[in-house]
């Protein structure tokens, strides 16, 4: 096994690969190695190299040869040149990998390129190692070579005191190893890219896989790509050089940051809140760097409480490189109100529509039912000035304050046939609705509209008269109501006001009990309706 | 001279001989004849009890051992037919006779007399006080009452029987010793409610009214009277949506306060009385009945015919 070892760091060392290889000897025919790069400077003939080192100390059955070939733009040095190694020998090697410039790419490119190293060599091992394609030419018994002398296989560590069978073995192959050729290069961009007054230094490396930029400037040197400088107001052309250094290998480009001129400014039409002009303020250069803009006024504010109007036209400068353009916005005060006006709702239709209700439940239109009816409150709209985005216009906003609370009541009385021992009998039908309201609902840029549902209840009561023939006919009923609702909205903006009435009854039944003269009792319990819809019906 | 003489025979013999004889003839009671009939009438009438034991589709169906009449038989005797308001009670005919008979005497001893033990002691506390003054004003007004149905019922028998004066009642009796006693009675089934409904209105066939005034549109603050001809005077019309169990929107009774037209046989009614009916069109539903309806059933969409009309906003 130690045999193995000694014949496979023999064979990286050739290849100056020493580091990088762990699989065991034996098993490998042929072998590729991890890729490498190297690096070549066209402009300044500057690369980079790949070096490696290692020794091998063989025993008395060692022995081994290994010839490299190499494929592409790069050359290879091995000291001593001999790589070959006979028995019980000691030998130490250096190697150096260098690319050929003048067989590299032009800047920007790269290309590809490999060394071979074929190897030839004898070594021991115990017996029934594995199939590896190895040659035995001969074995032998390891305990009848105790000599004396130290070396790898006194007392035969593998086998012990009694020892075993070892093989001598044969084996070739061949090992690669990969290289990519980089042609570095570094580009900086016509036109820069500047901001706010501040340059971003960017150029443009090749690979960029590894290495730095180093910047020149009149303003000192920095380190780094996409690094942030500040321009003095008012500036000129600026010469800068960036330098891309990887593994002491460079290539430097000149380039100049150019202030471009501003050609537009804009605001938005409206601010309701106090803003700072650089912040809203659309801006347009012939170029892409963009010099630092001062505004006159820096700050625009909406007018204060009190001030005529809500509205207030500021006009605002921008001065770049002396160019100034100006532009200007409106400032709102969306909190001041420029009219209140108290909105007239004719609520008694709700009272009108409950009596409809009860005269369908009655089956009795023109029957006398008796309304009543109350309604207290009433809602406000504000008009204001609301600054709108997206498109950015300014607009009239109205808002809507206050409650209302609507009380609505009738009485009917109408006949009910179904009972057999009379012609009919008198029913009170009580319905009663509450509409309720608490508003505080401002139009938004979106939408223009206030509809609200304001809370709504109803109720109907049913009572059937008792007394029949008089007082002899014994009828204990009454009328049951499964449920009943109701909702009332309103549209208030845009005017007119507009509004929506609907209801809902459930099942009407009669129970109780009627005793005829004679005294034939029935438990009595039949269905009036299911139920009924009212409405919708405008309000 | 001999004309006279006949004339006066003839007269004494009317009087002596013939008039008792008719009056004997007229105070028979209807004969009591129980057999298996059957009743079967539309479930769609208003106050009907849920009764599925006998429904049918959308009829009522009732089967029993027992006796229905007519137009023409099951009036009972009274003293002007020479009724003396005695019978063995042999029969629920004679039985009744009898009771109705008391009433008209308003003979308190004879009422409870015809009632079994248990009840008498019912109508005793019931009628205590100036009741009993007040119920015998009251049934004394019968003068002519006529059975229209009797029917083996639970352990009795279920009789029913109508006067012009107080319309339909019903009683019960129990035979006791071959004699016929009225007896109180707990019902907590539908089954005599519903018959004496059907006794009480006698419903004949949804019949269609035709519309006077008829309308294609109207504004939606507008009122607009629409009259309806009847085929028969003092039924009800009824006007409704097509939404089954929903309340119908009108169910008016010709000359009942709440028709508009005075006119017999004619029903006005004031459509958006409100004034404030949504703008769209619409299509209701009449039918003409001799009995109410308060409820959408498919009978009434069955036989009711449709009109359509438009409120425009206005």
């Amino acid at each position: 096994m130690n045999q193995m070892k000694l014949i496979r760091k023999k064979i990286q060392s050739l290849l100056l690969l020493a580091f990088l290889f762990l699989v065991q000897t034996t098993n490998i025919v042929a072998q590729e190695l991890p890729h490498q790069y190297l690096y070549v400077s066209k402009q300044t003939g500057q690369t980079s190299n790949f070096r490696g080192q290692q020794g091998k100390t063989t025993d008395k059955y060692e022995e081994g040869n290994v010839a490299i070939n190499v494929v592409g733009p790069i050359t290879n040095q091995v000291t001593p040149n001999d790589m070959s190694i006979g028995h019980n020998q000691t030998k130490n090697w250096q190697g150096q990998v260098s690319p050929i410039i003048a067989q590299c790419p032009a800047p920007g490119n790269s290309v590809n390129a490999k060394l071979v190293a074929t190897y030839d060599v004898v070594f021991s091992r115990p017996q029934g190692g594995a199939a590896d394609g190895a040659a035995i030419l001969s074995t032998y018994n390891c305990a009848t070579e105790a000599d004396g002398v130290a070396h790898e296989h006194s007392n035969c560590i593998f086998h012990g005191t009694f020892g075993g069978t070892h093989e001598i073995v044969k084996k070739q192959g061949t090992v690669t190893q990969d290289f990519e050729v980089f042609s570095i290069n570094c580009v900086i961009p016509a036109a820069m890219n500047c901001s706010d007054g501040t340059a971003t230094l960017h150029a443009d490396v090749y690979p960029g896989n590894e290495g730095t930029v180093t910047w020149q400037t009149p303003f000192g040197a920095m380190v780094g790509n996409n690094i942030e400088l500040n321009l003095p107001p008012n500036f000129n052309n600026i010469n800068v050089t960036a330098t891309y250094t990887v593994r002491g290998v460079s290539y430097a480009a000149n380039g100049v940051i150019r202030p471009n001129n501003l050609t537009g400014f804009a605001l938005p039409c409206c601010a309701s809140q106090q803003k700072n002009v650089k912040d809203i303020a659309v801006l347009t250069f012939d170029g892409p760097c963009h010099p630092l803009v001062s505004f006159a006024p820096a700050v625009v504010s909406p007018p204060a409480i009190g001030f005529t109007g809500a509205t207030s036209l500021i006009n605002v400068a921008a001065s770049a490189n002396a160019v100034a353009l100006t532009s200007s916005i409106i400032t709102i005060n969306e909190n001041i109100t420029l009219s209140a006006t108290p909105i007239a709702i004719d609520f008694t239709k709700i009272g009108t529509l409950l009596k409809e209700a009860a005269e369908v439940v009655s089956h009795a239109p023109g029957s006398p039912c008796a309304p009543s009816f109350t309604a207290t409150g009433g809602l406000t709209v504000t008009a204001s000035k609301k600054c709108c985005l997206g498109p950015c216009a300014l607009k009239d906003v109205d808002k809507i304050d206050g409650s209302v609370a609507v009380q609505a009541g009738v009485s009917c009385r109408f006949p009910i046939y179904g009972i057999p021992y009379v012609a009919s009998l008198d029913a009170l039908l009580e319905a009663s609705v509450n509409v309720t309201g608490t508003l505080n609902r401002r139009t938004t840029c979106d939408d223009p509209k206030i509809c609200a549902d304001l809370g709504a209840t109803i109720s109907f009561g049913l009572g059937i008269g008792a007394s029949l023939a008089g007082g002899l006919i014994t009828a204990d009923l009454k009328g049951v109501v499964e449920g009943a609702s109701a909702s009332v909205s309103y549209c208030f903006i845009p005017p007119p006001v507009t509004g929506e009435w609907k209801a809902n009854l459930g099942k009407i039944k009669v129970v109780g009990t009627v005793t005829t003269l004679e005294t034939f009792k029935y438990s009595v319990e039949y269905t009036l309706f299911d139920g009924y819809e009212f409405g919708p019906f405008p309000l | 001279m001999l004309y006279n003489r006949i004339v006066s025979f003839l007269t004494k013999y009317i009087i002596a001989v013939l008039l008792p004889l008719a009056a004997v003839a007229q105070a028979k009671v209807p004969p009591y004849e129980f057999k298996p009939v059957e009743i079967k009438f539309s479930a769609g009438f208003t106050g009907l009890m849920n009764d599925p034991t006998h429904k049918n589709g959308s009829d009522l169906v009732y089967k029993y051992n027992g006796q229905l009449f007519d137009k023409t038989d099951g009036e009972l005797p009274s003293k002007a037919d020479g009724f003396d308001g005695t019978t063995k009670r042999s029969t629920p005919w004679e039985t009744l006779g009898e009771l109705i008979n008391a009433y008209r005497e308003k003979n308190f001893d004879k009422i409870l007399s015809l009632y079994n033990l248990t009840t008498q002691d019912q109508l005793i506390a019931l009628l205590a006080g100036d009741k009993k003054e007040k119920f015998l004003n009251h049934v004394s007004k019968i003068t002519k009452a006529k059975i229209l149905a009797g029917f083996e019922y639970k352990e009795g028998i279920l009789v029913i029987y109508e006067s012009k004066e107080l319309g339909i009642s019903s009683c019960y009796m129990l035979k006791k010793k071959k004699k016929y006693v009225l007896a109180s009675f707990n019902d907590d089934g539908p089954e005599a409610w519903n018959l004496s409904l059907y006794f009480k209105f006698k419903p004949e066939p949804i019949a269609v009214p035709l519309i006077q005034t008829p309308i294609d549109s109207f504004g939606s603050t507008e009122t607009k009277r629409i009259d309806f001809k009847l085929n028969k005077a003092n039924n009800f019309i009824t006007v409704c949506g097509d939404k089954l169990g929903q309340a119908v929107l009108y169910n008016i009774k010709d000359n009942s306060e709440y028709d508009l037209n005075p006119e017999p046989g004619v029903v006005g009614i004031d459509f958006n009385k409100t004034k404030s009916a949504m703008p769209k069109e619409y299509t209701l539903y009449i039918a003409e009945t001799n009995y109410p309806l308060t409820m959408v059933s498919e009978p009434i969409l069955k036989a009711a015919k449709g009109f359509t009309f438009k409120v425009y906003k206005k």
